[in-house]
């Protein structure tokens, strides 16, 4: 009772309009006075909590992100995406789902995917006259892949307040992006099956193919690099990030020479802002997690859970209704940082796999990225395409079905997420 | 949009008190000053993160420090980063209700967001205080191998609070006196690629 009072006064708090970061402090701090009758203990707990090797990976991989969105490295790779699936009825919006697939390979952000590739996209698909709110629809769903798709930032702070193999939970969450994206790609198709031919453009010559695909090599080969290293473990997730970081500087200075020192030091900027930004959530929530700990919540759910006999898939779908309801107001790192320390005593006691939840919570947060009232990549397609909200939620609405099918896809069939980790030695 | 916020930010200086006018000038400077730290910080972060990499696999001498160094190093960019982020607005909020506001209850939210800020902050301000105060006193040196004195690397959080304590103190005063017009509750979304 005493949770479900604290988790409504925090969300109301923070739908007064305050940073998140201020809101989780707030909230944070007066608890712990009330439970220590001191707060002395605050920097303690939040520079343990930051200076964290792995979280190293996070700011690298934003980094390199940051580095290839300079680059303009995303014209190349929706050319060679649309050259390979033009022919296909739907072919823009499957050349859509792709690029989004591959950059979010490379981005780690869904905010970010949805907002490179619908800049590219969104005109492109106008122009051959397709529907716009299918045009929004497909770019806002395909972004969310950003989260899913290795490396992302949200599963490497999933990783860290879980303690679980970062390396594990991106391997893991290859299949169902890829799940994801073939439903994507698969439903454009069915549903411009009935364009004739005619309407259609003509399918890319194998030469035509080969020159795309060379023209964008050295991008398509980042995400290799940094998910084969982590793979056949050779790196650490930070280790990629780091050897990430580096070749697309390379890539972009020497292969596609559009990137001088402004752009690093733009680049590095941004970066800042962003671990910034991140980093003050993380804060807050380190000692929210702390006080709550100390006031014995997470256990006292056990508790409660173990009572009321309830079982592991019972429990998973309890908490992915209650995250998808979160979903909905709040943004997904601070869903994640408030709700992981809560659930994971749980989690551990029904002895469900902590990867494949983490893969469960990213489709869930994928979800929130699309669903209104507060659904970040919504108002992305609002900013790049200045689209009425309505029509971009209408054209949303097939791919939120589609996300709970994947979800229950990956909810019945563990192995769709736990399969590739374990050939790389997790979990045996 | 931009040169709209331009314009309000240029009559905002012709018409501000000298000391709000100097306060924002301080402000400013301290936290692109920090900012540029930071962004420094990155690039040196990737290259001794390369740097291990490659003296680990190729040159087959692992580096003990490295790791250590870039945690630290983490800290210190997150903490550089975060006064200018609350300058341009960028620190993430939920405006579901604040953005459907009138101009005038926008104003009273973005000064409520900012007291809540300077609250948080001063807490963190000083507990930080006292973290650092007794690594100093008692010589803390940290446990790794770069056996750094632990009050280096944590007056991090002392400078980044510090910092955003100044800000917000600006912002307040600023929102308090109508010179800032640009809402708190919106950020841009370029910004967000944390999601």
């Amino acid at each position: 009772m005493i949770l479900i009072l604290i988790l409504v006064s925090l969300v109301i708090l923070l739908l007064t309009g305050l940073p998140i970061f201020a809101g989780l402090g707030l909230v944070s701090i007066f608890l712990l006075l009330i439970t220590e009758g001191q707060i002395s203990s605050l920097g303690e707990i939040v520079f343990g909590k930051l200076n964290i090797y792995l979280l190293v990976a996070i700011p690298m991989f934003a980094f390199m992100a940051h580095v290839m969105i300079k680059s303009k490295v995303i014209d190349d790779l929706f050319d060679t995406a649309h050259t390979m699936v033009r022919h296909l009825p739907g072919g823009l919006g499957v050349a859509t789902v792709l690029s989004c697939t591959i950059f979010a390979a490379i981005s780690g952000s869904s905010v970010a995917t949805a907002l490179t590739i619908g800049s590219t996209a969104i005109p492109q698909m106008k122009r051959f006259g397709y529907r716009l709110r299918d045009t929004y629809g497909v770019v806002a769903a395909g972004g969310t892949l950003g989260i899913l798709i290795p490396p992302s930032g949200p599963l490497i702070l999933y990783g860290v307040v879980s303690e679980t193999s970062i390396g594990a939970l991106f391997i893991a969450g290859l299949l169902p992006g890829l799940l994801l994206a073939f439903i994507f790609a698969a439903f454009c198709v069915l549903k411009n099956l009935s364009i004739v031919e005619g309407g259609r453009e003509n399918r890319a010559s194998i030469l035509e193919i080969f020159r795309s695909l060379k023209k964008s090599f050295w991008a398509l080969l980042l995400p290799p690099l940094v998910l084969g290293g982590m793979y056949f473990g050779v790196f650490t997730a930070t280790e990629a990030a780091g050897v990430g970081a580096i070749s697309a500087v390379l890539i972009a200075t020497f292969i596609y020479k559009n990137f001088g020192l402004n752009d690093l030091l733009e680049s590095a900027r941004e970066t800042t802002q962003l671990t910034a930004m991140l980093f003050m959530i993380l804060a807050s929530a380190a000692i929210f997690g702390h006080v709550l700990t100390i006031m014995e919540l997470p256990s006292a759910l056990v508790s409660s859970v173990t009572r009321a006999g309830v079982g592991s898939i019972a429990f998973i779908l309890l908490t992915m209704t209650v995250i998808f309801i979160l979903g909905m107001f709040l943004e997904t790192i601070a869903i994640i940082l408030v709700t992981t320390p809560i659930i994971l005593p749980t989690l551990e006691s029904l002895s469900i796999d902590p990867v494949w939840f983490g893969i469960l919570l990213m489709i869930n947060l994928e979800l929130a990225l699309i669903t209104p009232p507060v659904g970040m990549n919504l108002f992305v397609i609002k900013g790049i395409a200045n689209a009425p909200m309505d029509d971009i939620i209408y054209g949303i609405f097939p791919y939120v079905g589609l996300m709970i099918l994947g979800l229950i896809f990956v909810l019945i069939f563990p192995q769709l997420a736990l399969w590739l980790p374990s050939t790389m030695g997790y979990g045996l | 949009m931009s040169n709209k916020i331009n314009k309000s930010k240029r009559g905002a200086h012709e018409h501000s008190s000298p000391f709000l006018f100097y306060l924002d000038i301080f402000d400013k400077f301290l936290a692109k000053l920090a900012i540029l730290l930071g962004s420094t910080l990155v690039i040196l972060t990737v290259l001794i993160v390369f740097y291990s990499v490659l003296m680990r696999y190729i040159i087959n001498i692992p580096q003990t420090w490295t790791d250590e160094l870039v945690s630290y190093f983490l800290v210190s960019i997150a903490m550089f980063g975060v006064a200018e982020t609350l300058r341009r607005n960028d620190h993430i909020t939920v405006d579901l209700i604040s953005s459907k506001l009138s101009n005038k209850n926008q104003r009273l939210v973005n000064l409520w967001g900012m007291i809540a800020v300077i609250v948080v902050s001063v807490a963190m301000f000083f507990s930080s205080f006292e973290m650092v105060a007794f690594s100093y006193a008692v010589d803390l040196i940290s446990d790794g191998y770069v056996e750094a004195p632990m009050w280096i690397p944590q007056s991090s959080l002392l400078i980044g609070y510090g910092l955003l304590i100044l800000s917000a103190l600006n912002r307040l005063a600023r929102i308090y006196s109508h010179l800032d017009e640009s809402s708190a509750s919106t950020s841009s979304i370029d910004t967000k690629a944390s999601d």
